[in-house]
């Protein structure tokens, strides 16, 4: 590995970033202060134009802030970017790699420019899930999984201490999600760090310990996972057993904010609290036939701050 | 772990980058194209090999052909880079945009010299081949000297400044189409109008100064008044030129 323990793999500051699309300004990244400590894996999550890509983007080094400093393991973007990158690996956007040459080939024009030699290719490409068939044959001819995986073997390329992927199971199937988790733990488990961008929470759920819900190109929170979801409520459809409205009276004299429809109610629930709407209406001998979030956690976190 | 490319490393990158493009690529079919071609011409066209201007001819145009090609396979593969992504992974790679630039351009420029050293070796083939057909005697010593010894440098200096100042163009404009389309205006248009209405402003038509350097005469260009010598440093000043506007100007830019 090649991180400086000592300072944070990755340290953003009141990052700010805007560009020009077709005539306007669109404010990409607003504000935006974070770190990710060495040995870290940290989710980034949003929906589509949440800023994610353009945040991994100035992190890569491939767009230059307007105001606020980021630093990878302690050097300045973008004045650093040469030491930075020794440190990195990265997937952003789609993998850059020339068509005309085989999989074997790409990794092996990089390897080498990086003073790196062959022997990595193989290992790399081994581990990348590549099958062996495909090695010597062009990208250009890659299915969009086979050139994810050999982005990802780009991204390896070096062991860095430090890797930023942008939706990498994109294009992967069910097995190759695995395989990518695996690798993703075992690179976490040595010791590096991981800035992993989705806009599916579960997918990012069993590898990251943290995540920043990144909205509108602000962080809308940060925290472990298990942490948000515990304290978030969500909205729930409760179907009782017994009159509607006697239900809705009940919840209410508890202290609860019911919204009452003809057939079912709906609350804003923790976990914990579904737990608890349960036992108050049981206590007054109401069963429930259904009590489950009719609501995505992260639109939840995406939503609770512009209320 | 990585280590810091040095700008050699970067250029050995950008050569097998070149080496891709499918015209590059099939440089043994280019040979046997320019040898058969070349060799047909000679053949069909009765040219007399002895007869210096009609050598001369043959060869000028074909490095004109080369100069426009040659342009064309730079600016395509630097347009490339970013049109596929190459360029965004290579720097989040390397880190020294500048440096990342500068070996596209020498890249592409190397790459190109060598197409024209095939491309005039072909053509010098072709002349031999088709002297021999034609006249039932082997060519002369002089006339093989002609097409090989003093030709081919012309070709692939001028095939390598073509190469690395489409590669420039395409990183100035971020446009393939507008860098041919620049090359075309300036060939097509601002030639022929500078020539008449400001003839003082022709030495800054840089095509034609590369076509000057690659048939070694400027006689039928818009700067017919220079001399080859002078023309051709600057074919190799304006390139040079170019292509450090171009690396100061998108390196200082955001990655597409």
């Amino acid at each position: 590995m090649n991180g400086r323990s000592d300072r944070p793999a990755i340290a953003v500051s009141h990052l700010t970033k805007s560009h020009r699309r077709r005539g306007a300004v669109v404010h990409a990244l607003q504000d935006v202060s974070f770190s990710v400590a060495a040995g870290e894996a940290v989710a980034l999550v949003g929906p589509n134009g949440a800023g994610k890509s353009s945040l991994l983007r100035v992190l890569a080094g491939l767009s230059t802030p307007d105001h606020g400093s980021v630093e990878i393991a302690g050097h300045g973007l973008p004045q650093q970017a040469a030491q930075a990158v020794l440190g990195l690996g990265c997937l952003v956007d789609r993998p850059g790699l020339l068509g005309g040459l085989s999989g074997h080939a790409n990794l092996e024009v990089i390897a080498r420019r990086h003073g790196l030699g062959g022997r990595p290719v193989t290992t790399l490409l081994e581990r990348c899930g590549l099958d062996r068939s495909a090695w010597g044959r062009p990208v250009s001819g890659y299915s969009l999984g086979m050139r994810q995986r050999l982005g990802l073997a780009v991204a390896l390329l070096g062991s860095p201490s430090t890797l930023l992927l942008d939706e990498p199971t994109t294009g992967i199937d069910v097995a190759g999600t695995g395989w990518l988790r695996s690798v993703l733990e075992e690179h976490v488990a040595g010791g590096g760090s991981l800035l992993l961008a989705s806009h599916h929470l579960e997918e990012v759920e069993r590898v990251c310990g943290s995540t920043i819900v990144l909205a509108e190109g602000r962080v809308r929170s940060t925290g472990s996972l298990a942490a948000i979801r515990a304290a978030t409520r969500l909205a729930h459809e409760l179907h009782p057993t017994g009159a509607v409205e006697a239900a809705a009276a009940i919840l209410r004299a508890a202290g609860w904010l019911v919204r009452a429809h003809p057939t079912h109610l709906e609350l804003d629930l923790t976990p914990s609290e579904a737990g608890a709407v349960s036992l108050v209406l049981a206590a007054h001998g109401i069963g429930t036939t259904r009590l489950a979030s009719s609501e995505a956690l992260l639109s939840r976190l995406i939503a609770t701050d512009e209320r | 772990m990585k280590h810091r490319p040095s700008l050699a490393a970067l250029v050995a990158a950008e050569w097998t980058r070149v080496r891709c493009r499918p015209v590059v690529g099939r440089l043994p079919l280019l040979l046997g194209a320019a040898t058969g071609g070349s060799a047909a011409l000679l053949f069909a066209g009765g040219i007399d090999l002895h007869a210096a201007q009609q050598l001369d001819a043959v060869s000028g145009t074909v490095a004109m052909a080369l100069v426009v090609l040659s342009f064309g396979i730079g600016a395509a593969t630097v347009q490339d880079t970013f049109t596929s992504g190459t360029a965004a992974t290579d720097h989040a790679l390397v880190g020294r945009r500048r440096a990342e630039l500068v070996a596209q351009q020498v890249g592409a420029a190397a790459w190109l010299a060598v197409l024209g050293l095939a491309v005039q070796l072909g053509l010098a083939t072709g002349f031999v081949l088709g002297h021999a057909a034609q006249r039932g005697a082997a060519i002369s010593a002089g006339a093989w000297q002609h097409a090989v010894v003093l030709a081919m440098p012309r070709t692939v200096a001028a095939a390598a400044l073509a190469g690395g100042l489409g590669a420039s163009t395409v990183q100035l404009t971020r446009s393939a189409p507008a860098a041919l389309g620049a090359l075309a205006t300036c060939l097509l248009v601002l030639d022929g109008l500078v020539a008449t209405l400001a003839p003082a402003a022709v030495g800054l038509i840089l095509p034609d100064h590369l076509f000057a350097l690659g048939k070694g005469s400027t006689t039928g260009l818009a700067a017919a008044d220079w001399s080859v010598t002078s023309s051709s440093v600057a074919a190799v000043l304006g390139v040079v030129a170019v292509a450090g506007v171009a690396a100061l100007v998108e390196g200082a830019r955001d990655l597409p």
